[in-house]
Order: C-alpha cells, then structure tokens, then sequence
C-alpha cells in the first residue's frame, strides 16, 4: 500500500492552494466559500493521496475535486452567492481606473451562468485546460464542454453589452 | 487593446487580500480524518455483513416486486362540455376512485378513463433509499463518500436537468424539466433555439414507474436527494429536498421537495410515440404533481410528486371539453389516462380543492 507522504502534501498545498482558491473563486463567486470548497478538496486530497499519487497527477485531482464540489454546492444553493452578499469588499485604493468595475462586470457575467458551463469556461480560460482536460476534470463528454463553454461564453457577452463594455471575450481561441 | 478572458478573469481573482491557507492545519485536519475513516472502516466490517444480509433478504423483494397490475375498471370519465374559465362556481365531480394497488387488470378493451398505474410514497420511497444506502455505504451515519472520483457524481451519465420555464394560461410561470448538461437554475431564464433539447420539454421518452427503484439517496449538508432509476435505465426521478434536517438518517416525509426527470446523454427516443413525461416544478418548491404527458395512441402517460396545496382532484380540458380527471395521488406516481372518443391532447390541466376552488391551472404540454 503507498505510503502517505505528508511533506510532499505539505509543499502541494503550500504550492496549489492559492491557484484552486482563485479557480474556486470563479466558479463559486466568494471568496469566503472558495476556501471552504479548497480546504474540502484538499482533505478528500488527503484522503486519496496514495492513491492519487501514485496514478495521477494531484493537482488536476485537487482541481477536480474543488469544481465538482462547487457545482455540487451551487446546484443545492440553486444560484451562486452575489457577490454584494455578506461583508462588502474593502474599496481599493489603487483603482483610479476602474478595475473594480470591471471585476464586479466579470463576476455578474459568471453569475448568470449555468454551474457547469462557468466552470467550463473557467478551466477552459483561467485553468488554461484543453477541451479534453476539462472534460475530464468535470466528467462531462468534450463535446459537453464544448457546448457549454460556447454557451457561457455566449452568456458572458451579453452581460457585458449590457454592461456598455466591448471587450474580447474569446481572446481568439474557439470554445 | 481590448482585455481578453484570460486578464479578465485573472483580474477578478485577485486574491492579494486573502490570507494564504495553513497547509499545516490542514494537515492535521487531514490526519484526523484518516484515523476516523480507519476507525469507521474496522467498525463496517460488521456493518457489511450486516448489509449483504440487508441485500439479500430486502432488495430481492424491493426489486423483484415488479410492476403492480394495472387497474382493470378506470373510474369513468366525465366528458361533459366544462367552462375551464369558470370552475369555481362549477366544480367536476369525482366518482369514487378504487385502490390503485387491489384493482384487478384492466380489460384490453378499456378506451377511456384514468388508471393509476404505479403509487410509491415517499416515506416508501425513503424507506427504499435507505436499504439501498445501507447496503451500498453503511449503515446509517456512516460517511457518504467523500471523495469524488471521476463521473462519481454523474452516475450512468445522467444529469441533473435543467429547468425550463413554461407559461401557465394565468400568465404566471413555472418550471418543467428536460435533459440537460448544466444543474437545475430557479433564477434563470433559458433562452432556447428551436430544436434545442429544451426546447422539447413535454416530449421526453418516459416509461412507466411501475419498476422503478431506487438508485441512489445521499444527504448533504443542505438537504438530501433521492433518485428513483427507470428500469431502463436511461430516466430516473431526482428528489431533491432543501433544508437542514434531512437526512438519509431518518425517514423523511420529502415535503417541498423538488422532482426532476432525468435523462442520460445516452437518451435516444425524446420524441415519437413512446410514454414520456415532463415534470410540473415550482421555483420555490412548490409541490409537483404531474410529470406531464405525450399521446401514445389514445393513451396520455403522466405522474408526478406532491400535490398542490389543498387540492383534492385535477382535471384535464381540451379545450372547452373535460376528457379526464382524477383524484390527488401524493407520492411518485405514474398514470394512465385514456382520452374519450373525439377529444384532443389536453390543453389545460387544473386542480381543484374540496369547495370546487381552483387551486392550480397550468397547461400539461
């Protein structure tokens, strides 16, 4: 039986954490639940670390298991927590050109979206995966992701017409 | 330049404020979770033994119990000429409704009337969900699998459908269910194009409930959720209950539940003349009854959870013309209606409570 090697858990939580927070972040909209649903996955980590380890990378687990957990926990709170819900952001001092709304653009934009095709997009535009990648971190087909992200993208772009901003949505790269 | 997706997300996810998380807690965290589930693995031993005994003398009979024998003398349908925009001040009558579970078989001659076909309760239901949780996990209390592995969460392919939301003749809006990718949304508005599989909600493939079983239950922290698997596996019905409390524990009774019709991928027929179904779903919970219908000859299938509130009996217009009615079944039900000679596909469904009010109207298709 493997071993549990708790100093090589130690350095990947202490290397991943932050990445899965913010991937977390996106697809959950919070901060406060994005490391809840981190610290969630990064036990199950635990949990399966021998086995993990030695089969597949612990990373693409640990970022598997915070989607899913998210989707999970999205799907029972039937809509992602806005963003203006509990204690408001501190306001940023360093944001003479607006950046905040722009951010604020981004997560409503997210917001609408359906879990599973804004965490489609989010691995597919902020995890960098592949369409393949992302198929199998969510269990879903490639055309699945492909559909879905073309949807959230479709989503996305609406909100920020609506939001009176052109921006590059696809950054030339097809769903 | 315009900033594309990629700085824009990275942007939104600025974490500059937040703390970095304590790997070494988690460490302990995790420690501590392995001595438990240990601990709970030495205890399960005897907890297996005790569920392959649960296996074999309980599933058999859940699973080999079969279809119940349909009815064999529907109670007769009225089919006078009604005024569904005035139904309070004339109430349909019921006539008296046998045991859907005693009635002997239905002849083959049978042309019209209502037949309840298949009646879980809920409380049987979670009585099912139980054995099956028991013999698959432990007994009661024993840790759901935390661990996610890959497709865990989608078992057979099948999803949690979206929820499409239909226009009640009042105006007002509730949900159906079709085959989707994407989690259940109560607060969006799917803009579907035509031929998009939601678009076809009312025209989903749905057999029977008469051998159903149940698939799965799980409790999470916020509610718990049942599944009921067609026997072909390609359908099931999702009972999803929001609330802190549930659990698979304890009996529940599944009040504000929410039920689904769930199709896999895999799911070919959606359209054509096979039973099908759509699930009535209220936004807020708001009690199922009536999983929708396609014809199938002369024939309507349909089912459903909970009742609205109050209501005692529903009543199916085609146009102007009641073609059925039936008694209020609480529990997860399929049903068989036959339309009289000459009637269309029902147009409007309502319900009714004992005073003749309206309590419920809303269009089956």
């Amino acid at each position: 039986m493997p071993r549990r090697d708790d100093t090589a858990y130690v350095e990947f939580v202490n290397g991943a954490s932050r990445a899965l927070r913010r991937t977390a972040y996106l697809v959950c909209g919070d901060w406060g639940q994005a490391e809840d649903l981190v610290q969630e996955a990064l036990l199950k980590l635990y949990v399966a670390w021998p086995r993990v380890a030695a089969s597949e990378g612990v990373h693409a687990y640990a970022r598997r298991t915070v989607v899913n957990v998210a989707i999970d926990a999205g799907r029972k709170s039937s809509k992602l927590r806005s963003t203006s819900d509990g204690i408001p952001d501190l306001p940023d001092r360093h944001d003479p050109v607006g950046q905040l709304d722009t951010r604020s653009v981004v997560m409503d934009g997210l917001r609408e979206l359906p879990a599973r095709a804004r965490a489609c997009v989010v691995l597919r535009y902020f995890d960098d995966l592949s369409v393949e990648d992302t198929a199998r971190a969510l269990g879903v087909t490639t055309g699945t992701v492909k559909s879905q992200t073309s949807r959230g993208l479709d989503l996305l772009r609406a909100t920020f017409e609506r939001a009176g901003l052109a921006l590059d949505l696809v950054g030339g790269d097809a769903p | 330049m315009s900033p594309d997706i990629r700085e824009l997300f990275d942007a939104a996810a600025d974490d500059s404020r937040q703390p970095p998380i304590d790997a070494e807690a988690l460490l302990a965290r995790g420690r501590r979770k392995v001595r438990i589930r240990t601990a709970g693995a030495t205890l399960g031993t005897g907890v297996l033994a005790a569920a392959a005994v649960v296996a074999v003398t309980q599933f058999p009979s859940v699973v080999a119990e079969g279809p119940v024998q349909p009815a064999g003398t529907p109670f007769s349908v009225a089919t006078a000429e009604t005024t569904p925009t005035a139904p309070s001040t004339q109430p349909p009558t019921l006539p008296p409704t046998p045991s859907a579970t005693t009635r002997p078989p239905q002849s083959a001659a049978q042309t019209s009337g209502t037949e309840l076909v298949r009646k879980l309760s809920y409380a049987e239901a979670a009585r099912r969900c139980t054995l099956r949780m028991r013999a698959e996990y432990g007994a009661a209390g024993t840790p759901v699998p935390t661990v996610i592995g890959p497709g865990e969460s989608q078992r057979e392919g099948m999803y949690v459908t979206d929820l499409l939301r239909i226009k009640m003749p009042d105006g007002t809006e509730a949900h159906c269910s079709v085959p989707g990718s994407a989690s259940p949304s109560y607060t969006q508005k799917p803009e579907v194009a035509p031929g998009d599989a939601r678009a076809e909600c009312g025209r989903l493939t749905w057999t029977n409930l008469t051998s159903w079983t149940v698939a799965e239950q799980r409790d999470t922290d916020r509610g718990l959720v049942a599944i009921l698997l067609s026997n072909d596996r390609r359908a099931m019905l999702y009972c999803d209950i929001d609330g802190p409390g549930a659990s698979r524990e304890k009996t529940t009774a599944f009040p504000g539940a929410s039920v689904y019709v769930l199709h896999g991928p895999q799911s070919s027929g959606r359209a054509g003349g096979s039973p099908s179904g759509v699930l009535g779903a209220a936004p807020d919970s708001t009690p199922v009854h009536w999983l929708g219908a396609v014809k199938d000859g002369r024939q309507i299938w349909g089912g459903g959870g909970l009742a609205s509130k109050g209501a005692v009996r529903y009543v199916l217009f085609a146009g102007t013309r009641k073609v059925a009615e039936s008694k209020v079944f609480y529990g997860i039900y399929a049903i068989r209606v036959w339309l009289p000679p000459a009637a269309g596909e029902p147009s409007l469904v309502r319900g009714y409570d004992a005073a003749g009010t309206v309590v419920e109207s809303y269009q089956p298709f």
